[in-house]
């Protein structure tokens, strides 16, 4: 394996930017056909509610189409995303709620007019009779039993149960018997959401002849939701036709069937023209996926060194109403159970899930899916352990965290951790932050300054084990074709494209050093189902293995066929040429050479001067093959300032060691962690979806949902480790490492500074009002009315629950 | 009084150009540009005056076109993103140092950030990290951590102060 020689490796511009800093990117909402017709929508205004009656006359004398659940429901076959988890149980979903709504937000009535202000505004008139129904909010509660249900016909709110970890559960009790400390902790993350820049829209264009249905649509995963599509509306695979081009943002909730859109395709069906409907943002907000609810109790044990010998863990996770078709509403509590054993030596550990079903919107997958709290709670728990065994929280990990010469090393949870630096990653981390460089400006400030570490590792292109193996319509696998043209060029037809991470980029830089043509001579194309190869979509930090890994494939096979050509003509032997920078050579004699134009030529226009058994076709498709998942790691470190008087954090200095395996772009993988450590930042310090007792959205705009702004964030420091992976390019993904280990590192770095007045916060976002409480009970001022903390679970017994086996997962 | 929906005339200088409508009295600026004239480059993020991706310049000034209205513009200059390149296609170079910082990646916010960025550095030619993490506060990038924008439009500012010394000299 060469690391870095040739294109792969290189700070490349991208590709993709020109078009879009000079405002010719094109979105969803940016293609209009004629005779569009737009849509919006009627949404549940309550959480939990019968539908009594709809009354659309006004609406619809006003010029506008209106269509309910009782319209669409014919052409519609019902949903939901059932994996083949036992157990996993969870209500239909339809375009449109039928009989009764079970989220805020939830749509009603599609209402179709000539433009979209005139769709509000007919919206506006219908008149939906809702009979409210007790709501579903905590998901504590909502699985007592005797409670209001979300699905009656479910008889529980129960969505999943299950018991992960170390099969001999005797061992984690045996370990917490003999342990020298125990430390226990009580966490909770708020419910977030994506929230990409670019709402969600789908512009759909139903050919009534032809029976094709073609769908603009900002999504992650084309391919998927054309099976998925068809699936549901009745249609051939092949006359659902998926088009995207730039797609401004996801972070996995781009990667979901919604109802709306399947709407909006339905109702162009009805009405034989162009529908399209553009999300607003209160809409993103009440509808998009949400992410992150989780609640957890989580134990360890240590010996007298300060090695751990157990962990033990209680999650609930708030799944929403519905369960996601198709990646479900469980992977994000499954991820926080496995993946909290981390990059550290657990030899016992038994964890206990439960997903709750409530009246909210459905949770499912977002960057990083479930490490955030996984890490958070782990590296929580090692803190609080290091002040209990009296050791530097550094030296505790380096005690227990994995070492190059135990690798591959299977976790207590099941999963294989393939490659990595995990021991280096930390060190290199503690060598990089500097305390010191800091307090004289927290002393001058009078702020308390703390510092906090996180150890990560993270699933990274997972196969098919997760959800194909299932019964999803997600595969693992991607194809990828590599053609040359026959002036020389080549073109890339990828059959996953990006939502900004800058795939065109990479694949071509892959490609190029593959092909042995130059980046700038290689066109990438991806966005038509039609007309590109079959791919999977872009989640849990794949692209970059799986793409990458099935373009060089292509590639690799095209050069084959030129070298065969070129070996004719040049009257040598196929062993002895290689491909540099366009020109086929004789290795070791650089001056005999052929232009790959010229072998292209002759491939398209001139073969009868080649023998009748010699492939000329220049193209051709290359599939991924390589492990089932490999795990990427590394370590986060941040330096908060906390204000006493107004409990306000600022972060003053950040640190990310990442190792992601062979880096193809730097710069591209550089973004990715940024990105990724905002978003950590934001849930840590910043964002909730607030629902009230009624489940009520209180957060329906930006201004009431916060998202990290510019001063928010300092400039993040990063450092690359690169140990290969065993895929075929030794890369491993790298989209989700800065959201999954962000969140610990800042929250142990408010613990860090608040342990200094013996208080502590322990659920995130931490608010100022959290820091302030903390700050005041700590000094026996207590405050009147009720924290605002949510409630945590408390430890069942083990006696006869489900257990799963645990393979790899959605990153 | 007229009919709230009755179009009204609209003449303005967009990119340059003369440009003249009736439109809807409550058609926002942001709509006209993108869908009236079809200058697609900017964008809209919130529809509520906070994320900042639908800024234009008008009169030289950042506006949200999604929080003013088409009419607004009467007799007016507005300055969209497809305003910034040289007639020739070469990008402004602001532009140039958005692309060499990566200071997008989805860039569904950049052409907020390009217009508020550019009216930052004309009120405010020296800016340090911080200010510029300040006068940006107001547009949400959910992409890039903000730090490589910060460069670019660092960057950018150094670019222009040399030019500018170079002209003095
Ligand atoms: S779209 Fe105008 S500020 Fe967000
Ligand atoms: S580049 Fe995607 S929101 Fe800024």
């Amino acid at each position: 394996m060469t690391l870095t020689d040739g294109w792969v490796g290189r700070r490349v511009r991208r590709s993709e930017d020109p078009k879009i800093l000079l405002g010719r990117g094109r979105f969803v909402d940016d293609v209009r056909p004629t005779r569009c017709l737009h849509a919006a929508f009627v949404r549940s205004p309550v959480a939990h509610a019968t539908i009594v009656a709809t009354d659309a006359s006004e609406a619809v004398q006003a010029g506008a189409t209106v269509f309910t659940a009782a319209d669409l429901d014919p052409l519609c076959t019902p949903w939901k995303g059932l994996l083949d988890w036992p157990g996993l149980a969870a209500g239909d979903q339809r375009p449109l709620a039928s009989g009764k709504v079970r989220h805020v937000g939830e749509p009603v009535a599609i209402v179709v007019a000539a433009s979209r202000a005139e769709a509000e505004d007919a919206a506006e008139l219908v008149d939906v009779e809702y009979a409210e129904l007790p709501a579903v909010v905590d998901p504590i509660a909502a699985l007592e039993p005797g409670g209001p249900l979300v699905h009656d016909e479910l008889g529980a709110n129960l969505a999943f149960e299950s018991w992960f970890g170390t099969k001999d559960e005797h061992a984690v009790d045996a370990a917490f018997a003999q342990a020298t400390a125990v430390v226990e902790v009580a966490m909770s993350t708020a419910r977030h959401t994506a929230t990409a820049m670019e709402p969600r829209g789908v512009l759909a264009e139903y050919d009534p002849v032809a029976r094709e249905l073609t769908v603009r649509i900002s999504t992650q995963a084309p391919n998927m939701l054309q099976s998925a599509f068809a699936e549901i509306l009745g249609l051939r695979e092949n006359s659902v036709r998926m088009l995207t081009d730039e797609v401004g943002g996801a972070f996995g909730m781009k990667a979901h069937v919604y109802p709306d859109e399947i709407a909006t395709c339905a109702a162009s069906m009805l009405l034989g023209r162009p529908v399209s409907w553009i999300q607003d943002r209160a809409e993103s907000l009440q509808s998009d996926t949400q992410a992150r609810d989780e609640r957890v109790r989580a134990a360890i044990a240590l010996a007298g060194d300060g090695t751990i010998i157990g962990l033990r863990s209680e999650i609930v996770s708030d799944g929403g109403a519905y369960s996601v078709y198709p990646r479900s509403m469980v992977t994000e509590g499954i991820q926080v159970s496995t993946i909290m054993p981390g990059p550290y030596r657990v030899p016992a550990y038994r964890s206990h899930l439960r997903v709750a079903i409530t009246n909210k919107a459905p949770l499912a997958v977002y960057r990083a899916v479930g490490h955030p709290v996984a890490i958070l709670v782990m590296e929580a728990l090692l803190d609080e352990a290091a002040r209990a065994v009296k050791l530097d929280p550094a030296e505790l990990r380096r005690r227990n965290i994995l070492k190059p010469e135990e690798l591959p090393y299977t976790s207590a949870a099941g999963h294989v951790y393939d490659s990595g630096s995990h021991r280096e990653s930390l060190e290199r981390l503690v060598d990089r932050i500097d305390i010191g460089r800091h307090a004289a400006a927290a002393r001058r400030r009078g702020t308390l300054l703390g510092v906090g570490i996180a150890c990560f590792v993270e699933v990274t292109a997972p196969g098919v084990a997760f959800y194909g193996a299932r019964g999803a319509p997600i595969t693992a696998h991607d194809q990828v074709e590599v053609r040359v043209e026959p002036d020389g060029t080549a073109t890339v037809l990828l059959g996953t494209p990006g939502q900004g991470q800058g795939l065109h980029t990479t694949a071509a830089q892959v490609v190029a050093d593959h092909l042995g043509i130059p980046f700038d001579r290689i066109n990438v194309l991806s966005g038509d189902t039609r007309t590109m190869p079959h791919g999977t979509g872009v989640w849990a930090s794949r692209s970059a293995v799986v793409s990458s890994g099935a373009a060089a494939a292509a590639a690799r096979e095209v050069k084959a066929r030129m070298l065969a050509i070129a070996a004719h003509l040049m009257e040598v032997d196929a062993s002895d040429l290689e491909i540099v920078d366009g020109a086929v050579r004789v290795a070791g004699a650089p001056d005999s050479r052929i232009d790959v134009a010229h072998v292209a030529e002759v491939a398209h226009w001139r073969t009868h001067q080649l023998p009748d058994d010699l492939q000329v076709a220049l193209a051709a498709i290359g599939e991924y093959r390589g492990p089932n998942v490999t795990f990427n790691n590394g370590a986060h470190g941040a330096v908060v300032e906390v204000d006493e008087s107004s409990g306000l954090v600022r972060i003053v200095d950040y640190v990310c060691v990442e190792d992601c395996g062979v880096l193809i772009n730097p710069d591209i993988v550089d973004g990715q962690i940024r990105g990724g450590v905002a978003q950590g930042v934001g849930g840590a310090l910043l964002e909730r979806l607030h629902y009230d007792g009624d489940g009520q959205l209180l957060t329906s705009t930006l201004l009431d949902y916060l998202l990290p702004a510019a001063p928010d964030l300092p400039d993040i420091r990063i450092t690359h480790i690169e140990t290969p992976s065993p895929t075929p390019l030794g890369v491993k993904g790298a989209g989700e490492a800065g959201a999954a280990g962000a969140p610990a590192a800042v929250h142990n770095a408010v613990n860090n500074a608040l342990a200094q007045r013996g208080a502590r916060v322990w659920h995130q976002p931490i608010t100022p009002e959290r820091v302030l409480r903390a700050l005041d009970e700590a000094a026996d001022r207590l405050w009147p009315d009720r924290s605002d903390a949510p409630a945590v679970p408390r430890w069942t017994d083990p006696e006869s629950e489900p257990e799963c086996d645990q393979p790899e997962g959605d990153g | 009084m007229r009919d709230t929906h009755e179009p009204a005339p609209v003449t303005a200088r967009v990119n340059g150009r003369t440009e003249s409508a009736a439109v809807a009295p409550r058609t926002t600026l942001a709509d006209y540009l993108r869908h009236g004239l079809g200058l697609t480059g900017t964008h809209l993020g919130c529809e509520h005056g906070v994320c900042g991706a639908c800024t234009v310049l008008l009169d030289g000034n950042p506006v949200r076109s999604c929080l003013t209205l088409a009419v607004q513009a009467h007799g007016r200059e507005v300055r969209t993103v497809e305003g910034l390149a040289a007639p020739d296609g070469t990008m402004h170079p602001l532009q140039e140092r958005f692309w060499r910082h990566q200071a997008l990646q989805c860039g569904f916010c950049t052409p907020g950030f390009l217009m508020a960025a550019l009216a930052a550095v004309d009120e405010e030619p020296d800016m340090s990290r911080d200010r510029i993490r300040e006068r940006l506060s107001g547009n949400v990038c959910r992409c890039t951590g903000y730090q490589p924008i910060v460069d670019a439009v660092e960057g950018f500012s150094a670019d222009r102060a040399a030019e500018h010394a170079g002209e003095d000299r």
